[in-house]
């Protein structure tokens, strides 16, 4: 007896939880992991009085397969250029309708951002989120900054430093493309064998991911090939707890940055609430809280100049992706081959 | 008994649709072109065989079978005196001894190889006792890993067989003027044969497909065939050719298995 009523009233229970929210409008959100402020997620679901379902993944690729096996009818996601280029280029996203966006009444995108991306086929499908660049992380008690030239110090095959390279075929690509002074992008064969055999005869000392930053702090690797994101998550963790930093950030003249964008894949079955999601994060203050929740450099021109500013106080060395005189390139989605060969090539550098 | 029965069909269920179903996917993916993110029309194909040609699949092989073997090896020469040792014992602390020895286990498998590798680099912990390493990406940095991981699977089988072994037949061996090392290698070990292919499998299995450990331990460098099929499932899109692998790894299992059985009938040393 005492179990029947015992079960009934989890039934019960159960279904009242259930029911509940049941008439709101839902959000489905697809995310990198902290690469959202939640307060933010929860203000935006009180002010339009919808659900915001939140889901965090860990690579690009991951993304594309979420996207693609539509499972989950995702109408928020923030893929990198290239993703956004092979998504788009596979007819699984929705152009930007730029009409709802009123935000852009008041803040604009940073020149340097829009310049990017302009003309490049895959501009009206998203909407830039954070940016930052490739870099080489080092610690500044063991590396001398003179040996600093470029990305010829990550490719000394005689060198003396123990260097740590990015398990990721495009970006220990991309540095051996621009250490041979070629294009990110290029597709030519003797370029890609050129920069095989940089990687093959380059002396790595290990690959690693998000552990390299922390292996560069501790003084066990004296440089590595980092995201700008890396090495600020290390910097504002080191001033938190007072440390003297003995690691810094540098950036050689030409190098590849990244964007990330809100984009509405075709998924999506409620393309107004996305654009007021994007609309909502277009908000000066609301942009501002969340990059100094993130920590990455925003894409608003007003967002970006308010951080520098006293007020927040982000006027670190290279916390602008983009400083004037200095060359970028951005990753185009090329081909599925092409991504093949990379990661052949990072299989070279690691001796296979 | 009967409606005893009953109670098995949710596992019943659980293995049709967790395990069987998806192994025959795998298989499927195997010898065809079936997209699996894009389901549609395919067609059986055995061009995935190309793959194993490949330096990186060839490489991650011979990697598995340096590596499993070796530690299985030094896990043997540490493992079966244990067992000895530990089957021999007269106290009534022995099940406490078993236990401390299974203790490890219990401790997450990842926790434990992040926290070797954290002890190899040259900057660790293990400084402030004057001891500085520098392992990671060597072979010894993969062997003391794998040994400390996978050592209580040698001991375990060749223990239960040694605690259950008759200890008249060793005072009998003596008797016939047998002496210590004769009685070992024409009676002991005979009888613990048992144990120790189990010990040897039950080692060799998980060495040979593990890929968190190499992965950590060996600098990102060094890869086992466990982690091309994570590179091909996850970072590189050939879905298909990771499932060749994959089920061409099941069936090594499955000999290996089969392997156990021959030699241990009842079962008895399998945990």
């Amino acid at each position: 007896m005492k179990k029947t009523v015992l079960l009934t009233a989890m039934f019960i229970l159960i279904l009242t939880l259930s029911a509940c929210g049941g008439d709101k409008e839902t959000l489905y959100v697809l995310n990198w992991g902290e690469y959202m402020d939640p307060e933010l997620v929860e203000q935006f679901e009180d002010e339009y009085d919808v659900n915001v379902v939140y889901d965090e993944v860990g690579s690009n690729e991951e993304m594309e397969v979420k996207i693609k096996s539509g499972t989950t009818k995702y109408d928020i996601a923030f893929p990198s250029d290239y993703m956004i280029d092979k998504l788009r280029q596979q007819g699984l996203l929705n152009e930007i309708d730029y009409d709802l966006l009123t935000g852009f009444d008041d803040v604009s995108i940073k020149p340097e951002v829009a310049n990017l991306t302009a003309g490049k086929g895959f501009d009206p499908y998203f909407v830039p989120y954070f940016w930052g660049t490739i870099g080489i992380m080092y610690n500044t008690t063991t590396v001398d900054e003179a040996d600093l030239t470029g990305w010829d110090v990550l490719f000394d095959p005689d060198t003396t430093y123990r260097i740590g390279m990015y398990d990721s075929a495009r970006d220990a690509a991309a540095a051996a493309l621009l250490y041979l002074g070629y294009d990110v992008n290029t597709d030519d064969e003797t370029e890609l064998n050129e920069a095989e055999t940089a990687l093959a005869t380059a002396n790595f000392e290990l690959f690693g991911e998000d552990n390299l930053k922390g292996l560069v702090h501790s003084g066990n690797l004296d440089m590595a090939l980092v995201y700008s994101g890396d090495y600020f998550d290390e910097l504002y963790v080191a001033e938190e707890d007072e440390e003297t930093i003995e690691f810094a950030y540098f950036v050689p003249e030409t190098t590849n940055v990244w964007v990330d964008g809100f984009v509405i894949p075709t998924t999506s079955e409620n393309t107004d609430l996305a654009h007021d999601f994007i609309n909502f994060f277009l908000n000066e203050d609301v942009s501002a809280q969340n990059a100094d929740w993130v920590g990455y450099a925003p894409v608003l021109t007003e967002v970006y100049d308010l951080l520098v500013s006293d007020e927040y106080g982000y006027d670190y060395d290279n916390y602008d992706p983009y400083p004037t005189g200095a060359s970028r390139v951005v990753y185009e989605f090329i081909s599925d081959d092409r991504f093949t060969r990379l990661n052949e090539l990072l299989d070279a550098a690691k001796g296979n | 008994m009967k409606h005893l029965r009953k109670l098995s069909y949710p596992y019943l269920v659980w293995m049709v649709l967790l395990v069987f179903v998806p192994t025959l996917l795998v298989l499927l993916l195997s010898v065809s072109d079936l997209d699996v993110f894009n389901a549609g029309p395919f067609r059986l194909t055995f061009e995935w065989i190309e793959f194993l040609g490949k330096p990186k699949v060839t490489n991650a092989v011979r990697n598995s079978i340096y590596y499993s073997f070796l530690a299985t090896f030094f896990s043997f020469l540490i493992g079966y005196p244990v067992a000895y040792y530990l089957a021999s014992l007269k106290t009534r602390f022995k099940t406490f001894y078993v236990t401390l020895l299974i203790i490890p286990i219990w401790s997450n498998m990842l926790l434990r190889i992040i926290a070797w590798e954290k002890l190899f680099f040259p900057i660790s912990i293990l400084n402030m006792f004057g001891i500085s390493f520098d392992l990671i990406g060597t072979d010894y940095a993969i062997l003391i890993g794998m040994v400390s991981m996978y050592l209580p699977f040698m001991v375990l089988p060749i223990y239960s067989v040694l605690e259950k072994m008759d200890r008249s037949l060793v005072d009998a061996a003596k008797d016939l003027g047998a002496n210590d090392f004769q009685t070992f290698y024409k009676v002991i070990f005979p009888l613990s044969i048992s144990g120790v292919v189990s010990g040897t499998i039950m080692t060799l299995l998980p060495a040979m497909t593990a890929f968190a450990l190499p992965e950590r331990l060996g600098a990102g460098k060094i890869q086992l065939i466990g982690n091309v099929i994570e590179d091909y499932f996850l970072k590189t899109n050939n879905i298909n050719a990771g499932s060749l692998i994959s089920i061409l790894l099941m069936v090594v299992i499955v000999f290996m298995f089969i392997a156990i059985l021959r030699f241990d009938k009842e079962g008895e040393t399998l945990i």
